[in-house]
């Protein structure tokens, strides 16, 4: 008699651990696939929906912590006279339009930074990451002066 | 040359002299100015033959009929040293207030500003157009004064 009870208790206890293991089994090798897949992707999906919420919800804060810093400054070039920002900060992207139908060039005088602007195009680039004051030329036109204030 | 021969073609004179001098010194601006600009202005308007290019046969026109009106003084001289001179203020006139597009081989070159060389050059140029334009009308004078001597 306890021989059957302790066989019948360990098939019990057989058919309890294999069944187990077969529902882990059934899910892992896909028989079931598409009873797998929503099971597999359903976290995934609903994982992914709570991520992107996040992302989305970080992203404007990134973005507008970030943007003051990586807006571009404007430099305008017109009747061939520079209209610069009062100041710009380090490595700041600064774009330089230029309006009139001839080329001109941002030169500085000690050689920080050389752009040239074809007629009407515009073209961006970035202030040195030291701040101070760079007094700045168009080659070709050496009468057309500026300063640009790093700080 | 003798001094009738010289009279003759309204050279020699004080006040032929002093044009002669003025159109020269004028001339000799321009060229040294064109020159002076002439890489700068190839750079900034590259089109056609380019302004720096324009501006180089400005100057080797200038120098050409400076010399010329140096050394010989004759109303021929003086009318290619007027023509040379005109161009130069015409063009630069042009350039200064006119919103021209580009012409052929000629590039797009309006300027809408002054400053010190351009004036200087323009000034000088806009001198020796005057001075060469007396000195036209002051050697024909004197030929035709000198051919009426002639004839008498």
């Amino acid at each position: 008699m306890k021989k059957l009870t302790s066989l019948v208790l360990a098939t019990l206890a057989l058919i309890f651990a294999l069944s187990g293991c077969g529902s882990d089994d059934t899910a892992d090798s896909g028989t079931t696939e598409a009873d797998s897949s929503p099971s597999a992707s359903s976290p995934s999906e609903a994982e992914s929906p709570e991520e992107s919420e996040s992302e989305e919800a970080e992203e404007p804060e990134e973005t507008e912590s970030e943007e003051p810093e990586t807006e571009p400054a404007q430099i305008t070039i017109s009747d061939f006279e520079f209209e610069s920002p009062e100041s710009v900060s380090p490595g700041q992207n600064i774009m330089v339009t230029n309006e009139d139908g001839a080329l001109h060039t941002v030169t500085a005088d000690d050689g920080s930074f050389d752009v040239t602007i074809e007629a009407g195009a515009t073209v961006e680039f970035e202030a040195p990451d030291e701040a101070g004051d760079f007094p700045f030329i168009c080659t070709p036109h050496p009468y057309m002066k500026s300063t640009l204030v790093v700080s | 040359m003798s001094a009738a021969a010289r009279r003759r073609r309204g050279t020699g004179s004080a006040l032929e002299w002093v044009l002669r001098l003025l159109t020269v010194a004028g001339l000799a601006v321009d060229a040294v100015v064109h020159l002076r600009l002439a890489s700068d202005y190839q750079f900034a308007y590259p089109d056609g033959v380019g302004g720096g290019n324009l501006f180089r046969a400005e100057a080797v026109a200038a120098i050409v009929a400076g010399v010329y009106l140096l050394v010989r003084g004759s109303r021929a001289a003086y009318v290619l040293a007027f023509l040379v001179a005109l161009v130069g203020v015409v063009a630069v006139v042009l350039t200064r207030y006119v919103d021209l597009p580009d012409l052929g081989p000629f590039p797009y070159m309006y300027e809408p500003i002054w400053f010190f060389e351009k004036s200087f050059s323009a000034v000088a140029e806009a001198v020796a157009t005057v001075t060469a334009a007396i000195g036209i009308a002051v050697t024909g004078k004197a030929r035709a004064t000198s051919t009426t001597r002639v004839t008498r």
